[in-house]
């Protein structure tokens, strides 16, 4: 019963390996760091040798939250008239009429925030 | 109780209430916008008139809709179906619920006739987020399924989220948005977490298949899931009605939004969550030996409620908190009445009646301070209320009215509801439970008392500044209208709870 996990003993075994030879390499062959002040970088949250170019903390204009809520309008839209479009022909008349209520009721939501600007990018 | 797919006629009504959000979101759309920044004037936008006539057009659409669902209500109160795939549940009592939320909104209305107009708020956002949660309430007390819940229950936060915070350039506002946001998503997860623990033990959605299949003889490793996911979806639901580990927003919430949201969310909320409590919690029959286990868990918690809501309610300056921490306190009283597991149809009615006499009575206090809003000044704390008696004798009156009702003395509507869950305790034979709950409604006397004699015999500090003169009439008719039901409702009550036995057969 238990040699059947045995691959995954091996598993965790090259893993180690694999993880200790990078580090273990990293330290013999890698630039010795005598003062560890010389290098402002190693401090950093992210680390990867160099100097940040910018922060990244910057303010994001609110219109791209806008038009991320709009795009999940579009994509709920997409995504609901999919199924209905495999099913379109059986369900018929009645399934016509009622994927057309819901066009409508998100055309409504459209010009609302259509009208409200909330396109308007300026 | 027949299935069929659909039938309009038992739609009819939230049919008609989506149309009035379609026709006022049309409305709203082809006007031209106005947008208010800090410290404009509102009548040189024309704020003003707008936000008169959306007044109208949500009040006499909602007025239109509330018939609506009545006519139609009434018409199928004597067939129980099943609709859309064991989604919905339509016809027999149901109705009297909608109509007593639909009720709740048309007071919100009238009292947002003039909290928009004092507060400079765009009234036609705020009418149709209120419609929107509107629906989302009416479609809860009537979900059969769990991931239906789930769409109602958001769709009845939601809009109360963005409600609370609509105040623009308000901290207080946007903190308790926040707040309200962070902690109702958190109690969401809860509930999602446990509907998929119920769905992976049981396979099934649809809360009666769910509620048949759980079997807790039996105690395995499957039944242990159920459990869990029992009393996940119980923390969820806990979290929107504030039972006492899960109420730490509702002070911060209920003291932030504006004064007719508080109200209405603090009523229609309550009722809505607590009908889909009932739904899953009482007619839960199949525990055997561990029927006790639940009925000990509501005990436990619905008594921390009332202990804890009562005691620190004593200590609350701000009337608006102090009407938080009531809340609270009366929800314990609701779950007390979930603690006795036998006649348990007469335990749901209770319940309902509470929630139903709760909507009045809560309603006519918190129009009262909507009534005794300032432009710039809240009307909030004991001392804003000092001697208001004098000048103001009507409004002091109906804030009477509704402290003897939330203390729960007659003849007020208060009374019957404590009435009713105070003998399901008796007959459940907790009588070491009534009897604590008893003395903490004395203490609760306190604090309630304690309005009416700041109002009427203590001296003013300050004279008091005359009130905004903006449409006070609609505030007017909705206080009169609370006042009217809390009293009629408190002295015949019984039409009320046949009704909610009608409603409560229903859950079962």
């Amino acid at each position: 019963m238990t040699e059947q996990y045995l691959p995954v003993l091996l598993m965790i075994l090259i893993a180690a390996l694999t993880a200790g030879l990078i580090l273990a390499l990293n330290a013999l062959l890698g630039p010795k760091q005598k003062h560890r002040k010389d290098f402002p970088s190693k401090r950093t949250p992210f680390e990867c040798g160099s100097d940040l170019l910018q922060d990244n903390n910057r303010r994001v204009s609110i219109r791209f939250y806008l038009i991320a809520l709009l795009f999940v309008l579009f994509d709920l839209e997409a995504i609901l008239l999919y199924p209905w479009a495999i099913t379109g022909r059986s369900l018929g008349t009645i399934g016509y009429i009622e994927i057309l209520i819901f066009l409508f009721f998100l055309m409504v939501a459209f010009v609302f925030a259509y009208r409200r600007k909330a396109l308007d990018w300026r | 109780m027949n299935e069929i797919f659909f039938d309009p006629n038992f739609m009819m009504g939230e049919i008609s209430l989506v149309a009035l959000i379609v026709i006022l979101t049309i409305i709203e759309a082809f006007r031209r916008p106005i947008f208010v920044l800090l410290n404009t004037p509102s009548n040189s936008t024309g704020l003003d008139r707008r936000n008169k006539q959306a007044s109208w057009f949500a009040g006499i659409g909602l007025i239109i809709v509330a018939v609506i669902f009545y006519v139609f209500g009434k018409a199928t109160a004597g067939e129980h179906i099943i609709l859309l795939n064991n989604s919905l549940t339509a016809g027999g009592g149901m109705y009297i619920g909608k109509l007593a939320l639909i009720g709740a909104a048309i007071l919100a209305v009238l009292m947002s006739a003039r909290y928009t107009l004092t507060q400079s708020i765009p009234a036609m956002d705020y009418y149709l987020l209120l419609l929107f949660s509107l629906l989302g309430a009416v479609t809860l007390i009537a979900a059969e399924n769990f991931l239906i819940i789930f769409l109602a229950l958001e769709m009845m936060s939601i809009p109360i989220y963005a409600l609370v915070g609509l105040k623009k350039f308000s901290t207080r506002a946007g903190e308790s948005a926040i707040k309200y946001l962070l902690l109702g998503g958190f109690s969401s997860g809860f509930l999602l977490l446990g509907i998929s623990f119920l769905y992976g033990t049981t396979g099934s959605l649809i809360v009666k298949d769910v509620i048949q299949s759980l079997n807790f003889i039996v105690f395995d490793a499957s039944a242990f899931l159920s459990a869990i996911g029992l009393i996940f979806v119980f923390i969820g639901l806990a979290f929107k009605v504030s039972l006492v580990p899960f109420h730490a927003w509702t002070p911060d919430v209920y003291e932030g939004a504006g004064t007719p949201i508080t109200a209405f969310m603090s009523v229609a909320v309550k009722l809505a969550a607590f009908a889909v409590i009932l739904k899953i919690f009482a007619s839960i029959d199949t525990f055997g030996e561990f029927d006790s286990v639940f009925s000990l868990i509501f005990m436990f918690f619905s008594l921390l409620t009332v202990i804890y809501g009562n005691s620190v309610a004593l200590v609350q300056q701000n009337v608006k908190r102090m009407l938080a921490y009531s809340s609270i306190a009366h929800a314990g009283y609701m779950g007390l009445a979930l603690a006795p597991m036998h006649h348990k149809i007469h335990t749901v009615q209770a319940v309902l009646f509470y929630g139903i006499g709760y909507i009045a009575m809560n309603m006519l206090a918190f129009g009262v301070l909507v009534y005794l809003t300032r432009k710039e000044k809240y009307c909030e704390t004991l001392n804003d209320l000092k001697g208001i008696a004098r000048k103001y004798p009507g409004a002091a009156a109906m804030m009477a009215i509704a402290m003897f009702s939330l203390a729960g003395l007659p003849p007020a509507v208060g009374f019957v509801g404590k009435v009713q869950i105070f003998i399901q305790l008796l007959e459940g034979h907790m009588y070491i439970t009534a009897v604590i709950a008893l003395l903490f409604s004395l203490v609760a006397l306190y604090f309630y008392i304690n309005v009416i004699v700041v109002m009427y015999m203590r001296e003013p500090e300050t004279e008091i500044t005359n009130i905004d003169k903006h449409s006070v009439g609609p505030v007017w008719i909705s206080l009169s209208l609370a006042a009217l039901f809390v009293l009629v409702l408190g002295i015949l009550p019984s039409p009320l709870l046949k009704w909610a036995l009608k409603w409560a057969e229903m859950l079962f």
